[in-house]
């Protein structure tokens, strides 16, 4: 029983946490203080929420290469629409803002399943071009310039400076929890439940299992791809208005890049690569790991042109790891 | 009589102008299990997803459990109690036996929701009716193929199935697994469900079938009570040809033996075995799985190499450490998986002819010309029977019988001096069967040493000059198959399972 | 009608005199120029796409941009090919890889085309590269304006967009060398003096400034180079309760910053109109149209570039912007 624990993925994951946890705290204590703690949670917000759709698609047995796009258009979009609005003298509360953003994350979504169910493009390549027109339909149609703060819907503004449980830091100024993470806690949440409680869910991870035994037991696989598609669309246009409120401006070339970021935290986190497992928890874990190690390389004194070096080998020292932890449960296994 | 769960009146199919099934006319009754018995490319798939409602027929008339269905959907057939087993299963081995077992009966209901605590209710009622315990919490991954099909099994019971088609479901068995199912197929008929059994094995449709209905070319030649069935005609009936079952005298090319093995061991597998087979010689080697035979011919061919005793090749003693000091030795090994473990799935038949051969057929800057790759898998090709197909057909696309030929061909092209091969017709039907066995002793007489690890009785008497039986990882008897009859070396096999 | 017909030709007749008269200015031609940006759209180049819009009214020039929409340095050779083909006059060209792009521009050169780059001071096949100051005594200045805001003492934590970036790395590395050299009080905080990436990326800078402030506690001042990076990091200072303690100078467009200068979380911007930079890079373009050779002490006529350097090839202005929380207002772009 505790073997089958140990062997867990998330068990590893939370142990490497707390072995990096303990390493930084030597090298710098700055790192355990109760502000940098609160800080690594908020700039785990982003990635997290992003991760939730990210893990979806993996577990449906693709790799999404366009959620940050997908986030990027329906956040830029959503923001430059109620700027405008707002300079019409009309203040958008923020949850409809998060609604319609999200709104528009599903639709994109939905082109994308499109691409995979009717036309049978790899997931992989379908994403990939999705990204690029999603892309170029915003420079073209929407806009490529930045919205500054002082143009950005109030309630976004408002939405950054919101802190829970804040108390004076030695500074003056407040110290406390953001309150995007609480959403990042809640579209997790929402996600495992989705995932773990509902059909929709179960059939994705059937899907990912086998498709053809997936079409024969009954799942619709074409309901089920949309469901996928549009879950992870939905999750990215929740994780741009977020992340653009957070750094209260709108800069259309922010997101660029990060798509192996994320993904590697959501493998890192257990989720295979090809298909059928996955699950939040780890992937919550995985983020939390890959951002603890990126976000704090200055702060215990690696030299800034080695960090993404450093990164890159932590990255693969964790999945060393987890391939000889996941021999291990095979074996396990085939002892029982 | 009891009630009719399937009828089919005059049924006839089509395929893009190709007639596959002609007025088949047949009859399913609850609580009886029905052998199908035909060749590849009989019908009896297409049969089965008529049924199945997978496929639209075109003539005739289809009653499932007494209702006229003229085009029936696999949902509404599913509604009337018919369930398939496919030779895959259809399992998902992500997910835990539980949720495989509920997954269908959750969404027959169309459940929106998940209960966890409801998917193990119906998971373990459907053990419970075929008598098994199994952890209901393991991953399928972590379980063996029998366990795969059990589960299969009690989905269908999950679902109310008044009838379970089982697709060759005894191919990727063990004897032992085989009863098991036997034992649960015989409670599922106490219970009143009917069976429709696919198989190519003879023995088991005898030992498991009330009734045998034979197809062929799309057309019901027979449909008997066991009973009544004549035993020995049933070859016939399936291909239309009789294919004798004589022992193989053979005529080793040399006094000296190919190989020759003394006393070897290894721990916990087996122990002090030794055979010798001349050039010309196909010895068998039978028994239970677990008999250590599997595990012998592994040592042969260098993956699990020997900790004690001697090998000798053509009178020089060797070491055999690991495959590629096999292969340079001139053994070939051909696995018991081909699935998994003798072809690449996704590779060409090009491809997979040349990969052992990979560096003979390079040229000098270490360049593979197509048109090499092309020759050497034509030979093989018409070599091994195949209907001829473009060598660069990849390996899935091709049937069970066909796949194993690739992976024969594959090992040939490396001109092997011993070849091993591990249940070489498992899941293969009866034409291909013999087609193989021909290769296999126009090998032998070409010189070459095989060995043949088999528990097909007839396979073993028809194909080989001398069986070794081995129980409890040692040699129990040995023995030449012109001097023991088909009921004779059962009973040797049996008798290790007495023990 | 007669009347109309006649004022209409004299209007023409007036029209064409006073092209006439620009031709004798060198630095004003009638010609079609393309704007070759590193990245098209992006509040940078669309500034200084608008210096050409102003040059376009003041010589009757034809201009236009063009550009792939995200850095890929194929797509820039692509783009000078097509130009060519349309037979462009001039193209003007901000590389994004120099090494890259030279021997198309040189392909270009070749059919008579003309080509003016900025930031290109490595390219060889130009006409005239146009820089809009001297990166070190850019550095000089900067240095200056921290010293001087944290009284000569502290420590400083020095950022740049991108470790591969020329401009950012000389900037930083003047900084430095005048700091040390003239405020002996002030430490370099970054250790060992590498400077801290922050990826021309708001959310990343504000993530890697909330850090170095955490790393470095007892830095008073902050440089950044980058346009894009600086709103964030003058966030991060917000945030952190820093408004005070730190002198924070670095380089911005005054609508994206203007909140912060205001909020005197960022103390000064030192800044160039990229607007200004465009309108000379087609001044250039006309002087070698016109065949005049543009010496050193010419003034193009444009902010910044009244009194230029000239090295070889390279055309350098000698001014930038310095503003602060008074100036700011003055300035939308």
């Amino acid at each position: 029983m505790i073997k089958r624990i140990v062997l867990k993925n998330e068990f590893l994951s939370l142990s490497m946490i707390l072995l990096f946890g303990i390493i930084f705290g030597i090298a710098n204590p700055t790192f355990l203080s109760l502000i940098n703690i609160l800080d690594l949670l908020k700039m785990c917000v982003k990635p997290a929420i992003f991760a939730c759709g990210v893990m979806i698609v993996l577990i449906s047995g693709g790799i999404d290469m366009s959620f940050l796009w997908i986030g990027m258009f329906s956040a830029y979009s959503t923001s430059k629409l109620f700027s405008i609005v707002q300079a019409n003298g009309t203040i958008v509360p923020f949850a409809v803002i998060l609604l319609v953003s999200m709104f528009i994350g599903a639709l994109l979504g939905s082109i994308n399943s499109l691409l995979v169910s009717k036309f049978r493009i790899p997931v992989f390549i379908a994403t990939l071009s999705s990204a690029n027109i999603f892309m170029g339909i915003m420079f073209q149609f929407v806009g490529s310039e930045y919205i500054f703060p002082e143009q950005m819907p109030q309630s976004m503004i408002e939405f950054s400076n919101k802190l829970l449980f804040s108390f004076p830091s030695q500074g003056g100024t407040l110290v406390g929890l953001h309150v995007s993470v609480l959403y990042a806690i809640a579209a997790l949440l929402i996600t495992h439940l989705v995932m773990r409680y509902t059909m929709m869910g179960r059939s994705v991870y059937a899907l990912g299992g086998d498709a053809s035994s997936a079409e024969r037991v009954g799942f619709s696989l074409i309901k089920t791809n949309l469901f996928v598609f549009m879950m992870a669309g939905l999750i990215a246009g929740l994780a741009g208005a977020i992340a653009i409120s957070n750094i209260q401006v709108a800069n259309p070339y922010d997101f660029q890049g990060q798509e192996l970021t994320v993904t590697a935290a959501v493998i890192i986190g257990g989720t295979r690569v090809t298909g059928g497992k996955g699950s939040v928890l780890g992937v919550a874990l995985g983020v939390l790991l890959t951002n603890l190690i990126s976000q704090n390389l200055i702060l215990v004194g690696v030299p800034p042109e080695y960090n993404k070096f450093v990164f890159g080998l932590l990255i693969i020292f964790a999945t060393i790891v987890q391939a000889v932890q996941e021999r291990a449960r095979k074996a396990l296994y085939r002892g029982l | 009589m009891a009630d009719k769960l399937v009828e089919l009146k005059t049924i006839n199919k089509m395929f893009s102008g190709v007639s596959v099934l002609k007025n088949v006319d047949l009859s399913v009754y609850a609580g009886e299990v029905l052998c199908l018995v035909g060749e590849n490319g009989s019908g009896k798939s297409t049969l089965i997803k008529i049924i199945s409602g997978v496929y639209p027929y075109e003539g005739g008339e289809l009653y499932l459990a007494g209702k006229h269905f003229a085009k029936p959907t696999p949902t509404q057939s599913i509604n009337e109690g018919i369930q398939v087993i496919y030779q895959d299963f259809s399992v998902f081995s992500n997910l835990t036996v539980a949720e495989n077992i509920a997954m269908s009966s959750n969404i027959q209901n169309k459940k929106k929701i998940v209960n966890w605590r409801r998917n193990h209710k119906i998971a373990s009622e459907a053990l419970k009716k075929i008598d098994v315990k199994m952890d209901l919490e393991a991953e399928l991954a972590s379980l063996s193929v029998a366990q795969k099909q059990i589960v299969a099994i009690s989905r269908a019971i999950s679902q109310k199935a008044k009838l379970i088609i089982m697709d060759e479901p005894t191919t990727a068995l063990t004897r032992k697994e085989i009863d098991r199912l036997f034992e649960i197929i015989r409670g599922l008929k106490a219970q009143g469900i009917a069976i429709i059994f696919v198989s190519h094995k003879l023995d088991e449709v005898f030992e498991i079938c009330d009734r045998i209905a034979v197809i062929r070319s799309g057309e019901i030649v027979v449909d008997l009570p066991v009973e009544e069935f004549p035993r020995d005609k049933l070859v016939y009936y399936m291909i239309g040809k009789d294919i004798q079952e004589e022992c193989f005298a053979c005529s080793p090319s040399a006094e000296n033996p190919m190989i020759r093995v003394n006393n070897i061991s290894r721990r916990g597998e087996f122990r002090n075995v030794s055979f010798s087979v001349r050039p010309g010689e196909i010895l068998a080697i039978t028994g239970q799985l677990g008999s250590g035979r599997t595990e012998l011919a592994l040592s042969l061919f260098g993956i699990n190499p020997i900790q004690s005793g001697e090998i000798f090749i053509q009178g020089k003693k060797v070491k055999i450490k690991n495959q590629r000091e096999a292969r340079k030795l001139g053994i070939a090994y051909l696995p018991e998986d081909r699935l998994s473990e003798g072809l690449y799935m996704n590779r060409s038949l090009g491809d997979n002819f040349s990969s052992v051969i990979i560096s003979q057929l390079k040229n000098r800057f270490g360049i593979i010309k197509n048109a090499v790759l092309e020759s050497n898998s034509n030979y093989w090709i018409e070599k091994l029977g195949m209907t001829r197909k473009r060598y660069t057909t990849p390996a899935s696309d091709f049937s069970g019988g066909n796949q194993q030929r690739i992976v024969l061909g594959k090992w040939l092209a490396t001109s092997p001096k011993i070849f091993v091969l591990n249940g070489p017709t498992v899941g293969v039907d009866v034409k291909s069967k013999s087609e193989i066995h021909a290769v296999i002793k126009d090998l032998a007489a070409q010189g070459m040493a095989v060995i043949i690890i088999s528990d097909d009785i007839g396979e073993i008497l028809s194909t080989s000059s001398k069986v070794i039986v081995m129980r409890d990882h040692h040699i129990i008897f040995e023995g030449n198959t012109c001097d023991i009859s088909h009921q004779e070396l059962n009973a040797q096999i049996l008798s290790s399972q007495a023990n | 009608m007669k009347r109309l017909v006649v004022i209409l030709i004299a209007g023409v007749i007036l029209l064409g005199m006073s092209s006439g008269f620009a031709e004798n200015d060198p630095f004003i031609q009638d010609m079609v120029i393309a704007h070759l940006p590193k990245t098209v759209g992006g509040a940078w180049f669309t500034r200084m796409y608008q210096g050409f819009g102003q040059y376009s009214g003041m010589s009757g020039s034809e201009t236009f941009q063009i550009g792939p929409s995200t850095g890929d340095a194929a797509a820039h050779n692509a783009n000078v090919q097509d130009l060519v083909a349309q037979g462009v006059d001039a193209i003007c060209v901000v590389p994004y890889a120099p090494e890259q792009i030279d021997a198309e521009l040189g392909k270009a050169r070749a059919e008579g085309t003309i080509v003016i780059s900025n930031e290109g001071t490595k390219l060889q096949n130009i006409d005239y590269d146009l820089e809009a100051f001297d990166n070190t005594k850019f550095g000089q200045g900067a240095a200056e304006l921290l010293g001087e805001g944290m009284g000569g003492k502290g420590s400083i934590i020095v950022f740049v967009g991108s470790l591969g970036s020329t401009a950012h790395m000389s900037w930083a590395n003047s900084i430095v060398d005048t700091i040390q050299a003239k405020y002996p009080d002030i430490q370099v905080a970054n250790k060992d003096g590498v400077f801290i990436e922050t990826g021309n990326n708001a959310a990343n800078s504000y993530e890697k400034a909330k850090e170095a402030l955490k790393a470095y506690p007892e830095a008073t001042g902050i440089f950044c180079p980058s346009a894009t990076d600086t709103p964030s990091i003058a966030r991060a200072i917000q945030e952190a309760g820093l408004t005070n303690q730190i002198t924070y100078v670095a380089v911005g467009l005054p609508n994206a910053v203007r909140t912060y200068v205001k909020s005197g979380d960022l103390d000064v911007v030192v800044c160039w109109d990229p607007a200004d930079v465009g309108l000379a890079m087609c001044k250039l373009a006309a002087a070698a149209k016109s065949g005049y050779e543009v010496k050193t002490g010419d003034d193009l006529g444009v902010f910044g570039f009244n009194n230029v350097i000239v090295e070889g090839k390279v055309v350098m202005g000698s001014e930038w912007r310095v503003l602060t929380a008074a100036e700011i207002d003055d300035f939308n772009y």
